[in-house]
């Protein structure tokens, strides 16, 4: 006898997992709008009239960028269960593709009820509401820009059923982009209402020296106002450089943010403040924004870092480029505040003669199971090394991550487990 | 002194067990942890009025407890009388230089320990009216 061979049964095998990765997505196990079609035609034949219901995780490529792929994964998986769970019974779900951040519902009631364009519309807002809330109480509460649409589709014996459920899909995923427009104008109102009253509430975080375990400088950041309609800061700045607002808006963020440092009992040593691209694209900021900035403060040029995301300033390399040196000219000292993205080559971060690279943790999530992100960790201590600049490690949030950081002889770290941010009427409130 | 929360911090369960027994039926609110990091998330949760901090334990010393509890908002103000077995002058040095309002030192009798503890009471709230 002859070795086995059963080709057939190899080429099945193959043949099914090239068509499960187009029926199914494999992170949150939905099947595809391809696969779903004939269920939904006959939930159509039966209750005649659906809601055609669309969400899109929107700014899904920003979240990614900045924080990594298994963590946009997770939220996904987490809003496509919130999805799940709002959904009615007899509702069929789908996402668009594999690998999509963005789904499709469609309902037709049960029973008696019928579907109508306001009841539509409302299930619309009730699942956004309801994966938005699954997102903020996820693990990491990140704000993500959710789009949605309604439409309706009728049975109609003179239109192939593909065809009407498709256009239905087109004119809620239209809604959905309108929907954005509007909201966004009135976003921005409210951020022009912001800036016009003149008053943030910044926030510090200590910058801690791991090996002594002092504090040698503060990072500012902004609290969010509440009752607005975005309540995540990094939302918040997102929608000010979208929408022209970024050099009015972190001006008044950092002046805010200056003053309290005049009025706080306790100095604060360093401040680390952040400076948009937008910001550094002002030719005004550098040459002189800034230093007035601190007149009256009683913090010195050498005080103030500047952290800078080097990757989002590769637009205009030249402008962004001047900006620096004249900071630097001035003394103020320089951060880079993306290390790790994996955007800079060693040798642009080089001639930018940082004073500290700064690295968020959220890279390195479960730094001890992943063999990759620690080598991208280590690369970032040896660049660290050759250019003269500290790493600061950010977003230190465990005592794991604490140790494995110390471990790797990372000298300087922030983070909530370290201390969170504090209002600084917080700081002072000491006995 | 009544109701006043005391966070014990020893890595030596009998003695955290005798602290508990001797601090409650003091009349103090006591909250214990066997180690560096359950200290940190107790003191973070509960913000107790006094933490009585062994320096000598394994994984996180009583030096480490006290630094990250010093740079936390939180828990900074926090007063901390550290405990040790060792009659060393350096340790008791240090512990002033980190920001520690006391020194106890093991082993301690029963009497010497609630007066220490009363004595630290007294003087922060001496110390607060002033």
């Amino acid at each position: 006898m002859g070795v086995p061979f059963h080709p057939a049964e190899d080429s099945l095998q193959t043949e099914w997992l090239r068509l499960k990765s187009q029926i199914s997505d494999p992170a949150t196990g939905w099947p595809t709008l391809a696969a779903v079609l004939e269920d939904v035609r006959r939930l159509l034949e039966r209750r005649q009239t659906l809601a055609v219901v669309y969400l899109d995780l929107a700014g899904g490529l920003r979240l990614e960028a900045q924080h990594g792929w298994q963590e946009y994964d997770e939220t996904v998986t987490v809003a496509a269960a919130a999805l799940r769970g709002a959904a009615g019974l007899y509702d069929i779900g789908a996402v668009m593709s594999a690998r999509s951040d963005k789904f499709v519902l469609f309902a037709g009631g049960s029973g008696t009820e019928t579907i109508d364009r306001q009841s539509a519309e409302s299930r619309g807002v009730g699942l956004r509401e309801a994966v938005a809330l699954a997102l903020r109480g996820g693990a990491r509460a990140r704000a993500v820009p959710l789009l949605i649409g309604a439409a309706l589709v009728h049975r109609d014996p003179m239109l192939r059923a593909e065809r009407a459920l498709h256009r239905a899909l087109d004119e809620a995923m239209f809604r959905s982009l309108r929907r954005r427009s509007l909201e966004e104008e009135e976003q921005a109102r409210w951020l022009d209402s912001l800036i016009a009253g003149g008053s943030m509430r910044p926030m510090y975080q200590p910058i801690v020296d791991l090996g002594t375990l002092r504090i040698v400088g503060h990072e500012v950041f902004t609290r969010t106002p509440a009752g607005g309609p975005i309540d995540d800061a990094e939302a918040l700045f997102a929608l000010a450089a979208r929408t022209g607002r970024a050099t009015a808006f972190e001006r008044l963020c950092r002046r805010c943010a200056l003053r309290e440092v005049r009025d706080a009992p306790d100095p604060i040593q360093t401040l680390f403040l952040k400076a948009s691209p937008a910001a550094l694209g002002d030719p005004a900021f550098a040459r002189e924004g800034l230093a007035r900035e601190l007149e009256g403060t009683g913090l010195q040029s050498g005080d103030v870092v500047v952290e800078v995301e080097e990757r989002l300033a590769a637009l205009d390399r030249q402008a962004f480029r001047a900006a620096l040196c004249e900071l630097k000219r001035q003394g103020f000292r320089l951060a880079i505040d993306d290390m790790g993205a994996g955007y800079s080559s060693l040798q642009s971060i080089a001639e930018m003669e940082p004073d500290f690279l700064k690295f968020d943790m959220s890279l390195v999530r479960h730094l001890d199971r992943h063999p990759i992100k620690r080598s991208l960790l280590e690369t970032v201590v040896r660049v660290s090394g050759s250019v003269g600049a500290p790493v600061v490690a950010e977003g230190i949030e465990t005592p794991a991550e604490l140790h494995a950081i110390r471990e790797m002889g990372v000298p300087l770290g922030q983070g909530w487990y370290l201390s969170p941010e504090t209002a600084p009427a917080e700081v002072a409130a000491r006995p | 002194m009544a109701g006043k929360k005391i966070l014990v911090v020893d890595d030596e369960a009998d003695i955290l067990h005798f602290l508990e027994l001797v601090l409650a039926e003091r009349g103090y609110a006591v909250l214990t942890a066997p180690g560096g990091q359950q200290a940190l998330a107790q003191a973070r949760t509960h913000v107790p009025d006094l933490v009585l901090l062994d320096i000598m334990m394994p994984q996180m010393d009583g030096w480490e407890v006290l630094r990250l509890l010093r740079i936390d908002p939180r828990t900074a103000a926090i007063p901390v009388a550290m405990i040790s077995a060792r009659t060393d002058a350096k340790d008791r040095v240090q512990g002033l230089q980190e920001g520690a309002i006391d020194y106890i030192c093991k082993p301690f009798s029963l009497e010497e320990l609630l007066a220490k503890v009363d004595g630290i009471f007294a003087q922060l709230d001496a110390t607060r009216e002033a």
